[in-house]
């Protein structure tokens, strides 16, 4: 459904609210991630004149998921909260009590709705996080990021539910960058996982269990490497430069990573920090087909592309003395 | 994972193996570790939890919150920040405008520095190098990046940018030439770049990133001489901004002088005191050594200062020998 279907069809009373969650209702800087509205209907009899839609679904991309959640108003009485049903998180119950918007509700804000959406998201985080406390290892795991001020508060968790057979617990953690507008966390690119460990540059960190079919690896996760990074591309994650050492000589590593990574491997430029070529740009090799499986979790490929380097820096370097101009 | 229960010492000092020195926690979580043991990276424990409800509008929050924030009055020795708490810009690679500043002092082309074929070399032939690669590597890396020139000798001045094409850049930096000079008027140099630009206004410092940050590099070799720098007000709100790095390359004759005249050292000591927010890097270079070092500072210094870690964490180390830190935690 269109937002303009939905505004059109909407009770007028409730139109300025639904038009600021559907027109501005972002929990992404990503403008695909606005919040969509399906499902409209209505309360009242059908001898009621329209437009009077007083109800309707919201998705929310959440954590690699959308939740649905139904929003239930009633045309009769245009100026009361509306009720919310959480689609099937039949036990998430928020607490009124930390929900200001609801508490004061102000049917002639046309924000009302959208903050007080925004703060059930809050607390939807809250109550993924409580979920995790069934498991220790992802405990540890959450707790950890929880620590630093700049994660801890942008962090989305989706706690799945336990696998019957394996009993194993599975979860989705998804972190950003503290650049957010709207003091939703941002979900990102959910296919796209660049993660050197609890940091700045990880997307999403899957656990799953031992029948897992996708891979979210974790790229250069050993914190030496993220140590020498000189720059990532900060929203998409699609590359880095990283600055390594080996025998007192410098060498930059750029890694682009391809659209459908990890199924594409990433692309690797290596450039030495001494050399220009004879018509004075950067002394640079590329290397698109060195080792690679795209069903290497992140630490395998982390280990694999430690290795390729040390066995590659020393035939760039012999190169870049003997072609490159100092 | 198997985590053991945690103890009071054994357990933490595992948990803190186990937690990887990582970008977000950049001291390492046992620095940071308070009197309790707990790996609490923050004194403000409101800080630390995810936002719930109005607490994050609170009063009492915020100022405690914003209590770092403060910009320090004018000093001339600025304290280094409180470990615990770092006002922190979201990590964001937003585009630099780099302002080169290059000394053509005499020391510039003395030929002392040993090049890479053993033959000897002077600090403004490697400087130039290492300029245009410098460039050259930014741009590659984000063609938003800016860049500007300025030559010091008794004053500075500001000869080309900003441009974000390097080799507007470049055609500037091969024709300079070095003279004596009397003093290093750092004021004027700062002065001259203050006027220059114009720092993003800090809201939401720690929330929203600028839409670019402002980066000095100095590549300085005078010797002789104190540091004197009383900065104004003006120049010490440029220098305590958190969207404004003043990164140094210091050239030194590495002789500690005799007599009353300054150490090279002290004069270090004055530069780093002057980052007091612990962000910038300093690097010191011998004159006399071997000519990589130098380039090796620069390749250095193409770190993004949001996205650098503190530069005494930095580490390119990981091409040599084993990891002992290569943990799989995380997963």
């Amino acid at each position: 459904m269109s937002p303009e279907v939905a505004l059109h069809r909407i009770s007028p009373e409730l139109r300025p609210m639904l038009c600021s969650v559907v027109r501005d209702g972002r929990v992404g800087l990503d403008s695909t991630n606005c919040l969509r509205v399906t499902d409209l209907k209505t309360g009242c009899t059908s001898l009621t004149p329209g437009p009077c839609c007083d109800r309707f679904k919201l998705h929310i991309p959440y954590a690699g998921e959308t939740l649905k959640w139904d929003i239930i108003f009633n045309a009769q009485y245009p100026e009361l909260p509306p009720d919310f049903i959480f689609g099937e998180d039949a036990e998430f119950l928020p607490e009124p009590s930390e929900l200001p918007h609801l508490v004061q509700w102000d049917a002639g804000d046309p924000e009302c709705l959208l903050q007080l959406v925004k703060e059930l998201i809050q607390q939807y985080h809250h109550y993924q996080c409580q979920r995790l406390r069934e498991s220790s290892r992802l405990l540890f795991e959450y707790d950890s990021l929880l620590e630093d001020p700049n994660y801890g508060r942008n962090m989305e968790i989706y706690a799945g539910r336990k696998n019957s057979w394996t009993g194993e617990f599975s979860a989705r953690f998804l972190l950003k960058l503290p650049v957010d507008f709207s003091n939703i966390p941002v979900y990102l690119l959910k296919d796209t996982a660049l993660d050197p460990g609890e940091d700045v540059a990880l997307l999403s960190v899957s656990f799953e269990d031992a029948e897992a079919t996708q891979v979210f690896p974790k790229l250069f996760l050993s914190p030496s490497i993220e140590q020498g990074v000189v720059e990532y591309d900060a929203e998409g994650f699609t590359k880095l430069t990283l600055l390594l050492m080996w025998k007192d000589f410098c060498f930059l590593v750029h890694v682009d990573l391809p659209l459908y990574f990890p199924r594409d491997q990433p692309t690797l430029t290596f450039q030495s920090v001494y050399h220009f070529t004879n018509s004075g740009q950067l002394y640079s090799q590329v290397q698109v087909s060195y080792p690679y499986s795209p069903r290497w979790d992140g630490n395998e490929m982390a280990k694999r592309a430690k290795a390729y380097f040390k066995s590659f820096i020393p035939q760039f370097q012999e190169g870049a003395f003997a072609n490159g101009k100092l | 994972m198997e985590t053991p229960e945690p103890g009071p010492a054994d357990g933490e000092e595992r948990l803190v193996e186990l937690r990887p020195r990582t970008r977000s926690n950049p001291e390492g979580a046992e620095d940071r570790r308070s009197s309790t043991g707990s790996l609490g990276g923050n004194s403000n424990p409101n800080i630390s939890q995810p936002a719930v409800g109005s607490r994050v509008e609170g009063e009492g929050e915020a100022s405690t919150s914003d209590s770092p924030t403060q910009q320090q009055p004018t000093l001339t020795t600025p304290v280094p920040p409180p470990a615990e708490y770092q006002l922190r810009v979201p990590r964001v690679n937003c585009p630099e405008k780099v302002i080169i500043c290059l000394d053509l002092s005499e020391e510039m082309s003395l030929p002392k520095l040993e090049s890479f074929n053993g033959s000897k070399t002077n600090a403004l032939n490697i400087s130039q190098k290492m300029i245009e690669m410098f460039v050259r590597t930014k741009h590659k890396i984000d063609k938003r990046h800016e860049f500007a020139l300025v030559v010091v000798n008794d004053d500075s001045l500001w000869l080309s940018g900003f441009t974000s094409d390097p080799r507007e850049l470049c055609s500037c930096l091969y024709d300079l030439e070095t003279n004596v000079c009397e003093s290093f008027n750092l004021e004027d140099l700062l002065n001259v770049i203050r006027q220059k630009i114009e720092l993003p206004s800090m809201d939401n410092v720690q929330t929203i990133p600028p839409p670019y940050v402002v980066r000095t590099v100095l590549i300085y070799s005078r010797n002789a001489g104190q540091l004197q720098f009383n900065p104004s007000e003006a120049v010490s709100k440029m220098l305590q901004s958190p969207y404004f790095f003043f990164d140094v390359v210091y050239l030194h004759n590495g002789m500690e002088e005799q007599g009353d005249d300054t150490s090279w050292r002290d004069n270090y000591t004055s530069f780093c005191n002057l980052d007091s927010k612990g962000m910038c890097y300093r690097f010191e270079v011998s004159l006399s050594g071997p000519a990589i070092e130098l380039h090796n500072c620069m390749a250095k210094l193409l770190a993004h200062p949001l996205q650098r870690p503190f530069q005494s964490h930095a580490s390119y180390s990981l091409l040599e020998g084993e990891d002992p830190q290569d943990i799989e935690a995380t997963v």
